[in-house]
């Protein structure tokens, strides 16, 4: 076993316990995120399987397949995080105007 | 109750929030002032002043605080409901013009600008002016509404299209989100020439040039997300 995959292996171990504790209340996330380090720990364990993949995908190289993949998550992952801040903004909004309409002073309160 | 309800949104402003205020009192008309979290003692300048004064506990823009003032409005039934800036660079005598205007043409909504006039086109710094026409054609493209002046603060309403106008863009932004909520519940409209006066203490309050990039940006992201 090389360096590299040493390294890999202790982080996604590591990442992969700080998921499942993260996520302990949520079965479906915990289910993805099982499936998707076990999948990563295969292809750190055994390249040869990711080139394989990748080549079913008509992709040259395992790590192009892994980059390709990587980047359409990440736009993923920002339209999800980008919804979820929005819909907090939104809360947050009305909160303070309903709030402010509520504490109104009027004419003549002076 | 038949009244005329200005609302002004208002951040960080000193004394001069005072002064934009008493023409509009000795008018006569309702004056709303939404705090839009203000972190000076800006308070202490209107406290003497027979204002209807809202505060938001957080800065959230202009364009939630104009919400505020027009969802508060509601309950009073006004007949007019303009939008003013606190910064003084509005008329108060362009109010009455507007309404009768409202009423001549029977429209729901007038919508001020700088550009339709000689006159108070050349107060608009040329950087400015160039900002604004550009401001002007993305607003067309994004509403299809091409007006002169793209980014003014001055609009008289009927009370009735409160409803409709109901504005999520908390910041900038929500200057376009009215041509294109005009658009979209068919609200007639026109344009009328708004006086301006520009003071060093309203171009240092207003916007800067660097903002229509994030102006742009809230656009896009919540037109298509």
């Amino acid at each position: 076993m090389t360096k590299i995959q040493l390294v890999l292996l202790a982080s996604s171990l590591l990442l992969l316990l700080l998921y499942l504790r993260l996520f302990r209340n949520r079965i479906f996330i915990t289910l993805f995120f099982l499936g998707f380090f076990t999948m990563g720990i295969l292809f750190v364990i055994h390249p040869s399987l990711a080139q394989q993949t990748a080549a079913f995908f008509g992709v040259g190289r395992g790590v192009d397949l892994v980059i390709y993949f990587l980047l359409v998550s990440f736009f993923f992952l920002f339209i999800a995080l980008f919804y979820k801040t929005r819909h907090l903004g939104k809360t947050i909004v009305d909160l303070v105007r309903n709030r402010a309409i509520e504490n109104a002073r009027n004419p003549g309160d002076n | 109750m038949n009244k005329t309800f200005i609302i002004i949104p208002a951040y960080n402003e000193t004394e001069v929030i005072a002064s934009t205020i008493r023409p509009l009192l000795e008018r006569g008309y309702e004056v709303v002032v939404v705090d839009d979290g203000s972190s000076n003692n800006m308070q202490e300048h209107i406290k003497q002043l027979n204002v209807h004064y809202l505060r938001h506990e957080i800065n959230l823009g202009q364009g939630a605080a104009l919400q505020t003032g027009m969802e508060y409005v509601k309950k009073f039934n006004p007949e007019y409901v303009v939008h003013f800036d606190a910064d003084g660079q509005h008329s108060s005598d362009d109010i009455d013009e507007f309404i009768n205007i409202l009423i001549e043409k029977k429209t729901d909504i007038v919508l001020g600008s700088r550009f339709l006039t000689n006159e108070t086109k050349e107060l608009v710094p040329l950087k400015r002016r160039l900002l604004l026409k550009t401001a002007r054609i993305l607003n067309w493209i994004f509403t299809g509404l091409l007006l002169t002046d793209a980014h003014n603060g001055f609009r008289v309403m009927k009370g009735t299209v409160l409803s409709k106008l109901r504005l999520t863009e908390t910041r900038m932004a929500h200057a376009t989100e009215i041509l294109r909520l005009i658009k979209k519940n068919r609200l007639s409209y026109t344009e009328a020439p708004a006086k301006i006066s520009y003071t060093a203490y309203s171009m240092q309050k207003g916007q800067k040039a660097s903002n229509s990039v994030n102006i742009l940006i809230d656009l896009v992201f919540h037109r298509f997300i």
